[in-house]
């Protein structure tokens, strides 16, 4: 969606990247920003670092056309040096063993994405680039899916509490989000109307950017409320509790993560066969919905717990054909979405100037979405039977049985 | 800007003779263009790969020429940014040696590279060609493939007779699409403190005066340094002489060119 890079925690980056990149490339700062030079000095990519208020510092290797390669290389070999810090800010792994206390990995887990949260927010406030909302809502998602699938290991009342907030902190930033992919996509979504229609859509532009502003003014209140920071300062403290606890007084003592993380993904496993297997042609679009949600949370579980715990070839290829079929049902929701917000839309377009036009080239636009949504569910028996096989099932069964 | 709209340029340096600064032209035209806000490509054809020094990049094209012209791979993926704003290379490769070879295999041999820039033009405003020194099928080609040809000639009785050589062929009908590729000729290294040069100009113009261009580039330090300093004049000597000639000679070029194509 945009080119943003990796949040980085250096102070004096300058030198760090020469000294990185020192051998093969050479490092200046130029008028034009940090500059990349191969061994024929030819300039080769571009780096720029920018920091929000607040603190988050991101950094972004840019390649000039044709120099892919080097960038690659580049970033490779900044990430080696420990630079950049994909494996600090994208990444919500934590190093376990499946013999390990479950209370114990799924705090480690949280407080991984607490961390993440943490370091977007200040990016998110200063609307510095639609990508760190997005990381936001991703950490507060999985931590959300972690909450409801690894339920056994919290306090009944805590657990109540904290979904109810992280869903509210959540609904706070849906609207913004969506409007960013609207605004993002919509060059894209007028491209899918007749071109005859396609002029008469120009009303819906800047009524989505008013939506948008204000939708960002009441993200922004939202997240800097004393509600968002008590939230944030409780879930701390459950969290570091939940890891110092004293084994011994609780029910679940001697549960181990891999028992607990194998238990859930089968069971989510099984509740998508079943799911989706309810689906047929003529089911309503809130039960792809419902099973793409599903998804995700089978999704976060393999890659938060499975992908370290359980045999890679079994989770690897399970991931590949869970992503296929989530691909699918991405594709449905968004079209539905989109119909949704353009149905809606349409109450605010009538009484602006061109608005019966663009009515009209809405209607067109989103016949052309409902066969796209058709299609995606034509496209969706195939990924799910790929998903759902029984050579697939019995896997499961047996890598996490 | 769509496809329909763009009213991309093909401008070639050529010249039979090597050494005439055709190179520098190439480099310092497109320079030029790009630097007035047109989206700009340079496609070194000349296996020497001097414009591709000049720019800093590697002399390689993964499958070399005879893959670009079996259009196995779209030009586009080959064409590497320049240091410059809007300025694009296409590089120069070894194997371009061999291109004569590899446009006989085909049916029109000389319509071929044309086929290849089709894609390009949507990209670009112009596409400059810096061709190697010769009479070829590679020539052919690019005469077919041009809007105008840029025939630096130097001031001297031998450099001058090719470019008489090429008028010939030109007014025979046997250089470019007919009444479609101008041919603009204009003085290189040309050096007034020369008695020799002096009459050669004025002997050239004379001849043909619509095809020779009013600006020169004169003999200087600033067009040897390119090889040293790896940039257009008008970066590292703006003021020059020469850079100041580079200007005027493409000012002149592009007034041309509009008005042939208007």
């Amino acid at each position: 969606m945009s080119g943003r890079g990796e949040l980085v925690t250096f102070e004096s980056p300058l030198g760090a990247l020469g000294s990185a990149l020192d051998g093969d490339y050479t490092v200046l700062s130029t008028d034009d920003g940090i500059v990349v030079r191969d061994e024929l000095e030819k300039l080769v990519c571009r780096i720029t670092i920018s920091t929000a208020p607040g603190g988050s510092s991101w950094l972004t290797v840019d390649p000039l056309k044709g120099y892919g390669r080097d960038a690659e290389r580049i970033r490779r070999r900044l990430l080696a040096a420990g630079f950049l810090s994909e494996a600090g800010w994208k990444n919500a792994q934590v190093p376990m063993v499946a013999d390990e206390r479950a209370a114990v990995a799924v705090a480690r887990v949280l407080l991984r994405l607490l961390q993440i949260m943490d370091a977007n927010l200040p990016a998110v406030l200063a609307d510095a680039d639609v990508e760190f909302l997005h990381d936001y809502r991703v950490a507060i998602r999985r931590t959300r899916s972690v909450l409801r699938e690894m339920h056994a290991v919290f306090d009944a009342e805590d657990l109540k509490r904290m979904r109810a907030e992280f869903k509210w902190l959540q609904d706070q930033t849906s609207a913004t989000r969506d409007l960013d992919v609207y605004l993002h996509e919509f060059d894209e979504l007028r491209s899918l109307a007749p071109a005859s229609a396609r002029a008469d859509l120009e009303p819906l532009e800047p009524l989505l950017r008013q939506r948008h502003r204000l939708a960002r003014m009441a993200m922004e209140a939202a997240l800097t409320s004393t509600r968002t920071q008590g939230l944030r300062a409780e879930w701390w403290e459950i969290l570091q509790a939940l890891a110092l606890a004293d084994p011994g007084g609780r029910p679940d003592g001697t549960r181990t993560i891999g028992k607990l993380a194998a238990k859930r993904i089968r069971k989510v496993h099984r509740k998508m066969v079943r799911m989706g297997s309810a689906i047929t042609a003529d089911s309503q679009p809130d039960q792809y919905h419902e099973l793409r949600k599903k998804g995700k949370e089978l999704r976060y579980l393999l890659e938060l717990f499975g992908a370290l715990l359980f045999d890679p070839e079994v989770v690897r290829p399970l991931i590949k054909t869970l992503k296929g079929l989530q691909d699918v049902l991405g594709l449905h929701q968004d079209r539905e979405v989109q119909i949704e917000m353009l149905r809606e839309l349409g109450h605010d377009l009538v009484s602006r100037s061109g608005g019966p036009r663009a009515l009209m080239a809405i209607g067109t636009l989103i016949d052309r979405l409902e066969h796209d949504a058709a299609q995606a569910r034509g496209r969706f028996a195939v990924s799910f039977e790929e998903f759902a096989s029984e050579a697939q099932c019995k896997l499961v069964a047996k890598a996490f049985g | 800007m769509t496809k329909s709209k763009r009213d991309t340029k093909v401008i070639a340096t050529y010249n039979i003779k090597g050494g005439v600064g055709k190179t520098s032209a190439a480099v310092n035209l497109a320079y030029l263009a790009s630097q007035a806000g047109h989206p700009t490509l340079l496609w070194d054809l000349d296996p020497q790969a001097a414009s591709t020094y000049l720019f800093r990049i590697r002399p390689k094209v993964k499958g070399g020429g005879r893959g670009l012209l079996r259009k196995r791979s779209q030009a586009s993926a080959h064409v590497k940014a320049t240091d410059h704003d809007n300025l694009e290379l296409l590089p120069a490769d070894f194997s371009y040696r061999h291109l004569d070879l590899a446009l006989d295999q085909f049916k029109k041999p000389a319509a071929r590279l044309r086929k290849v820039l089709a894609p390009l033009r949507e990209d670009y405003d112009y596409i400059f060609l810096d061709c190697p020194p010769s009479i070829s099928l590679v020539s052919e080609a690019v005469f077919e493939a041009s809007d105008a040809l840029i025939v630096p000639v130097i001031p001297s009785t031998l450099s001058s007779r090719s470019y008489e050589q090429l008028e010939d062929l030109a007014r025979s009908g046997k250089v470019g699409r007919k009444g479609k590729t101008s041919i603009l000729a204009f003085f290189s290294m040309a050096d007034t403190g020369k008695q020799l040069h002096i009459k050669v100009m004025h002997r050239l113009r004379k001849i043909d005066h619509l095809s020779v261009l009013g600006a020169g580039i004169p003999t200087s330090d600033e067009v040897e340094m390119m090889g040293e300093e790896r940039n257009p004049v008008a970066v590292f000597a703006p003021e020059s002489s020469a850079a100041v000639a580079y200007a005027a000679l493409w000012s002149e070029i592009e007034r041309r060119l509009q008005s042939t194509l208007s």
